[in-house]
């Protein structure tokens, strides 16, 4: 993960609130221009991340280190270079949308001729057609765009989201993501939390907290080569396949088998590259029919309840840096 | 980033919360009417309402059987009383008395002393009893002087009476006042001529004469000895002190006789005219020679909706700046803002400059308004506009800071305008506003010097109605208190807005 300068990096970095609550001992280096997501289940520590990384809380011990500077040390120049979207929708609720968002663009010290900067923000969220109700008389998602566009305004190099899909629709959330994208592609760092693990898939690396610590930090990919071992392929057969056949199967080809239903398996592989010329040749071997062989994508919140099982159970798992 | 940068995005942000604050008031117009409209028309309508004379008490007043005289001129009596009390008659009845005050048709009971002149031969003074219910102590306090102002009525006519009688005493003195005039010219004739024993046979006449007059004159001729004295006029000529100048008018050395009795002759011609101008008098003028002409070397208004008024805007422009400071904070706090601010480059410095701004232009414009209605009420202003806006400038800040400084130990938005509220309760009874600040204790007033609205109300007094720039330890003090609070209020927002410390 060091291809690139680095945005943010952490060295057991602690604070506790007591209680078993908290973070500790965080180590995270993160590139510039990546997504880093943190998926961790409620009370995980995903805020207080967020919040030691943003200069919002003093850690008690470690080291943290932001765009080059610690956060208890941070110039307003380097505040400027950072984005911080709260976990909730704090607005101001006798200000129209728009007002909010003029107030945040203000807070960061944008120039009072900044009407094409807001329009583009707006445009850039869709919020165009909303920006002039009272945060009472908007929808949740709108109030989530309103603060996206406010963590946006100013440009920043260095993105914080804290749970920016949380509580929204499906829709929205994918849009939100394609932003995050748009974003990364343009050389911004982002490191967003959140609780739903599918949508680990969009960012570039995931840590997985649990209980304040990271269990694992990794690529999407990584962590589903984690949770199973291995790439899944799954197969369909027109008819249920024997018993022996699939004894063979298994050592010939796959280090895992599991079989979903009746006619429908699937395999954990060392390599899905080797692994499909293998499978053909069995099939050839032991004239087995095959009606579909393909890679098999398992939803995140599978991988994520496989994974924290077990790396909770203590099982050694690889952390790619 | 470049110094001028570095200040244009400073300014930015200030004029961000100045906008913010603003818009924020501006869309709750129901909170500026129930912060300012409200308690102004509180405040207009007990004005208003409000009746300088008090209720009179209805008062009976309950005599002896045999105190007919004092019945008939009960109702007359009372009339000196004022307006206070409302005499609704005189009874023998006492106990019957008793029952129409519990029942609440009578507020005051007086029962005249059974046998006055028993007591004062007794040497005791004879006492009305006043009996009432009242439990509230200004009333109550009210009922104890109306006592001793009716008191001193009673005794005052019963000296009116003394002195008329004294009078025609006088008048009955005067005639022999004359033969004692002519026996004194006669004396002094008799003396110049040097014939002796006709100045001694006058002499003794005149001994005679003067005791006649004495017996009969005493009680007019003391009272003007008296007078005389307080008023620090000597030599009046009192025949009682005539003894000794008698006595030298016999003296063997012509010389010292005559000069005595042309003493006498001078002195017997002044008592006569003091006697005709006694005569002239009336009694109740002698029985109270001094009465009291109060001057205001001002021409304030005595109405009390004028004298209230600078005491008002004071109030209302504190509680205004207050609460609205107070509330600002604990909402933003309450909203989970002050990560947002902590998260940016925003700097306590700018965020209170903004909020001061703000809130500040808010209270100048109500305090504008304010201005024109005590103007519009007819009250003139005797000093400095200059000073009037810088008194009402530093109340705003200093108001502002304690309502900052209040947001700092509210948890809620419900605590902030509790503690507003007990400002402005404390602004009520401790500031000067409805009491004088003399009349309490002096660590009582150290209470009152902590609250804006104390220096606010004094330095407006000075500028409105006596035309005078503020005592200089008062508007000082209002300064100092701006400074103070403006110091204490950084510290609260400074907690708001920077990283939070382990």
């Amino acid at each position: 993960m060091h291809s690139s300068p680095l945005a943010v990096t952490t060295s057991e970095l602690t604070k506790s609130y007591g209680e078993g609550a908290g973070v500790f001992d965080l180590d995270i280096d993160i590139d510039q221009g990546t997504i880093v997501g943190f998926i961790g289940p409620s009370g995980s520590g995903k805020t207080t991340t967020v919040h030691l990384m943003t200069g919002v809380l003093e850690p008690d011990s470690g080291i943290v280190e932001v765009l080059g500077q610690r956060p208890i040390a941070f110039t307003s120049t380097t505040r400027a270079r950072i984005g911080y979207m709260p976990q909730e929708s704090i607005l101001y609720p006798d200000l129209t949308l728009r007002e909010n968002l003029n107030f945040a663009a203000s807070l960061y010290g944008m120039p009072f001729r900044r009407k094409k900067a807001l329009g583009q923000v707006i445009d850039f969220v869709q919020l165009e057609g909303a920006v002039d109700r009272l945060p009472r008389d908007a929808s949740g998602g709108e109030k989530r765009r309103v603060m996206l566009a406010s963590t946006l305004i100013h440009d920043p190099d260095l993105i914080f989201l804290d749970e920016p899909t949380a509580g929204i629709d499906p829709v929205l959330r994918r849009k939100f993501w394609d932003r995050f994208a748009e974003l990364a592609d343009a050389g911004k760092t982002l490191v967003v939390t959140t609780q739903y693990v599918g949508e680990a898939a969009y960012c570039d690396y995931v840590a997985v907290l649990a209980e304040g610590r990271i269990l694992t930090l990794d690529t999407p990919e990584g962590l589903r080569r984690q949770a199973y071992g291995g790439p899944l392929v799954e197969m369909t057969f027109p008819s249920p396949p024997g018993s022996d056949d699939l004894i063979s199967l298994e050592e010939s080809v796959a280090l895992s088998l599991d079989r979903v239903d009746r006619d429908r398996i699937r395999l954990v592989v060392e390599d899905e590259a080797t692994a499909m010329p293998a499978i053909e040749a069995w099939a050839e071997q032991r004239r087995v029919e095959v009606e579909k062989t393909e890679t098999y994508l398992p939803p995140f919140d599978d991988v994520f309840v496989e994974l924290v099982s077990k790396l909770q159970n203590g099982e050694e798992t690889d952390r790619v840096q | 980033m470049s110094n001028s940068q570095g200040l244009s995005s400073r300014l930015v942000r200030v004029f961000g919360f100045i906008r913010k604050e603003l818009a924020s008031v501006l869309r709750q117009p129901r909170l500026l009417l129930t912060l300012v409209v409200g308690p102004f028309l509180i405040l207009l309508i007990f004005g208003l309402g409000y009746r300088e004379d008090p209720h009179p008490f209805r008062t009976l007043l309950v005599v002896g059987s045999e105190d007919a005289e004092l019945a008939a001129n009960s109702e007359d009596m009372t009339d000196a009383f004022g307006s206070g009390i409302e005499f609704v008659g005189t009874t023998t009845d006492g106990v019957q008395a008793r029952q129409q005050m519990s029942q609440g048709d009578i507020d005051i009971l007086i029962v005249a002393p059974e046998d006055p002149l028993q007591s004062l031969r007794a040497g005791e003074r004879a006492n009305f009893q006043v009996i009432h219910g009242e439990v509230d102590p200004v009333l109550r306090a009210s009922i104890g002087l109306l006592a001793e102002l009716s008191v001193d009525e009673v005794n005052r006519r019963v000296l009116a009476g003394v002195v008329d009688v004294a009078q025609q005493e006088s008048e009955e003195a005067e005639s022999g006042l004359a033969a004692v005039q002519e026996g004194a010219s006669r004396l002094v004739t008799s003396l110049e001529e040097g014939d002796r024993a006709a100045a001694d046979r006058e002499l003794e006449i005149l001994r005679e004469q003067i005791a006649l007059v004495q017996q009969g004159s005493s009680a007019s001729n003391d009272l003007f000895a008296s007078v005389a004295a307080v008023l620090g006029a000597g030599g009046a000529a009192v025949l009682g002190d005539m003894d000794g100048t008698l006595d030298q008018a016999g003296s063997d050395d012509p010389d010292t006789a005559l000069a005595a009795a042309r003493e006498i002759d001078a002195s017997v011609g002044e008592l006569e005219t003091q006697l005709e101008a006694a005569q002239g008098l009336e009694p109740d003028l002698l029985v109270s020679p001094f009465g009291v002409d109060v001057t205001q070397i001002n021409d304030v208004s005595s109405e009390p909706g004028v004298f209230y008024s600078p005491g008002t805007l004071v109030v209302l422009v504190q509680h205004l700046a207050v609460t609205f400071a107070a509330l600002s904070l604990v909402r933003e706090r309450q909203l989970g803002l002050t990560n947002v601010f902590r998260a940016s480059p925003l700097t306590p410095g700018e965020a209170i400059a903004g909020k001061y701004l703000g809130f500040g232009s808010i209270g100048l414009v109500v305090a504008t308004a304010l201005t024109g209605a005590m103007l519009g009420f007819g009250i003139q202003f005797r000093g400095s506009a200059l000073v009037y806006a810088l008194v009402v400038v530093l109340l705003i800040l200093s108001s502002l800071g304690l309502g900052f400084l209040l947001s700092g130990i509210s948890e809620t938005d419900t605590q902030a305008v509790q503690y507003s509220m007990l400002a402005l309760l404390l602004s009520i009874f401790f500031t000067g506003f409805v009491l004088p600040l003399e009349q309490l204790a002096i660590p009582v007033q150290v209470v009152s010097y902590l609250i804006p609205a104390t220096y606010g109300i004094h330095a407006l007094h000075d500028v409105v109605f006596r035309g005078a720039i503020p005592d200089p330890l008062i508007l000082g003090g209002l300064g100092l208190y701006a400074v103070a609070m403006a110091t204490a209020a950084w510290f609260v927002v400074r907690r708001d807005v920077t990283l939070v410390r382990s």
